[in-house]
């Protein structure tokens, strides 16, 4: 009989089970007896359906209890300096500036995540946007392809229109879709763009350049474009709950783990060009997710003033 | 005896008879879907269940036995489960909706909040309409259509936004077992 049935693949049968935990909440007898069916016909749907539904009323008595009124693993507070504080004040004052000159009036809107935290859109063309932890992008609804990444870093999945291309504005740059998942990021002055899936054009002025899958963009502050190349499946891991790097420097890592923990992560400047190549599941998002990672990197975790440091492992320890 | 005849009176038509009458049915399913060995207890745990059940007769009489069969599958995985794993779940650390309570130490009962407030983020996480249909089908219990005709959607939209909550939340549930 299987040499008749093509073998499902695990990804297929996770898939159909899902639906069925979803289907059966509301099942009615003949459901029952399809769901029985489905269940006999492949030897391995019972340990998949099982893990699954033995999640799903975990997470429904989780949800059961009392939502915990605050937090109990926040990022640290900061206790600044007066010096900082001025300057975190004048840089709100910026950006307040910044986006009553940018937005135009009515149909604007900002979207800003905390550290730690994502936000997955859907646009009304079909384009979704995942937008990772401390960032910040702006909609216009009248507008819906032009967008902008403020800060941070977003995941696009953009549903293709060649005669009203998605548009991207990264500071005085846009990256144009040419049908495609892609990300982008914008940090302290730095941006970098990776593409999944079909193409990007990039252009800054009178300069162009167009990006294929597997290729990335980096633009340091020097405004000089650097292509590299990138497993395809490790654009955005993020967005899929896990981070991957091929010869990324240390201090990237770092401002990904905070993005994604938000805790405050930093490097020691001796091992901060130190160059990594790898992945991790992000998985609880907290000091563990930063331990693990760094224990891949060959690194120590040390409690620094509001945050923690990666750096090289004491010498003579274990 | 009159009694045995006026308690068989009353349970034509009961839950008790429909499972008596389709016990070898029950059973089929139960080893169909995976039971194995413990096929034969859980039904008898079902069948205690059904006697002690005092409501009137529900409507879908055999989808509610199939339901009861299955959560009962479920309880036994998560036992079994948990005697395995018993540092990091929050059901036995916060006690359960019986009560049961194991006194969990201080930090283990933190791990557990801990874990109901990032679930509750990784819903809000989802966004709407996403979050808000999840709540209401998983924890509220209404139906798809209720959903649908409430929020002014096609049924195919809240299907559509369902599974990726509960794609997502699964996700997010087994990175933490995976930790």
């Amino acid at each position: 009989m299987t040499d008749a049935v093509p073998l499902k693949t695990p990804a297929m049968l996770r898939e159909e089970a899902l639906g069925w935990i979803i289907r059966l909440r509301e099942g009615e007898e003949a459901d029952w007896r399809e769901y029985e069916a489905w269940m006999a016909a492949d030897p391995r749907a019972a340990d998949i359906y099982w893990s699954m539904a033995a999640a799903d009323a975990d997470i429904a008595d989780a949800l059961s209890q009392p939502r915990p009124a605050t937090p109990i693993l926040t990022a640290p507070v900061q206790t600044p300096k007066r010096r900082w504080f001025a300057g975190a004040a004048l840089a709100m004052a910026a950006s307040i500036l910044l986006l009553l000159f940018v937005m135009p009036p009515g149909g604007g809107q900002t979207i800003e995540t905390r550290p730690g935290q994502t936000r997955d859109m859907t646009l009304d063309d079909g384009s979704r946007i995942i937008l990772n932890g401390g960032s910040r992008i702006e909609l216009d609804r009248r507008d819906p392809r032009n967008v902008r990444l403020a800060a941070g870093e977003a995941r696009f999945t953009v549903t293709h229109d060649a005669k009203k291309p998605f548009r991207v504005h990264v500071g005085d740059a846009v990256l144009v879709d040419l049908g495609t998942v892609f990300s982008a990021t914008m940090q302290d002055g730095e941006l970098r763009v990776a593409v999944a899936d079909g193409a990007v054009r990039y252009k800054r002025g009178d300069i162009a350049r167009d990006l294929a899958a597997g290729e990335t963009l980096w633009i340091g502050r020097d405004g000089r474009p650097v292509i590299g190349r990138i497993d395809p499946a490790d654009v955005a891991p993020w967005a899929e709950g896990r981070l991957a790097y091929t010869a990324a420097n240390a201090g990237t890592v770092a401002a990904d783990l905070s993005r994604a923990t938000g805790l405050a992560i930093s490097v020691d400047p001796v091992i901060a060009g130190r160059s990594f190549s790898g992945g991790f599941a992000l998985g609880n998002r907290d000091l563990a997710t930063v331990r693990r990672a760094a224990s891949l990197m060959g690194l120590a975790v040390r409690a620094r003033g509001d945050g923690w440091i990666l750096e090289a492992p004491a010498s003579g320890s274990k | 005896m009159s009694e045995t005849i006026a308690h068989d009176d009353q349970r034509e038509g009961s839950l008790e008879k429909l499972f008596l009458d389709e016990r070898v049915r029950l059973l089929a399913f139960l080893r169909r879907i995976g039971a194995g060995d413990d096929a034969e207890d859980i039904l008898q745990d079902a069948w205690i269940r059904v006697r002690s059940f005092d409501r009137p007769m529900p409507a879908e009489a055999m989808s509610y036995l199939y339901r009861t069969l299955h959560n009962l599958v479920i309880d036994r995985r998560r036992s079994s489960y948990r005697l395995l794993h018993r540092d990091t779940h929050w059901a036995e650390a916060l006690g359960d909706a019986s009560g049961r309570c194991t006194q969990p130490d201080s930090e283990r009962r933190l791990l557990a909040i801990e874990e109901v407030r990032a679930i509750h983020e990784a819903i809000d996480a989802m966004g709407e309409p996403a979050a808000g249909i999840f709540r209401r089908h998983r924890l509220q219990g209404q139906t798809q259509r209720a959903i649908a005709e409430d929020l002014a959607m096609g049924l195919s939209t809240v299907e559509k936004h369902l599974r990726r909550a509960y794609a997502a939340l699964l996700a997010f549930r087994k990175a933490r077992d995976d930790d």
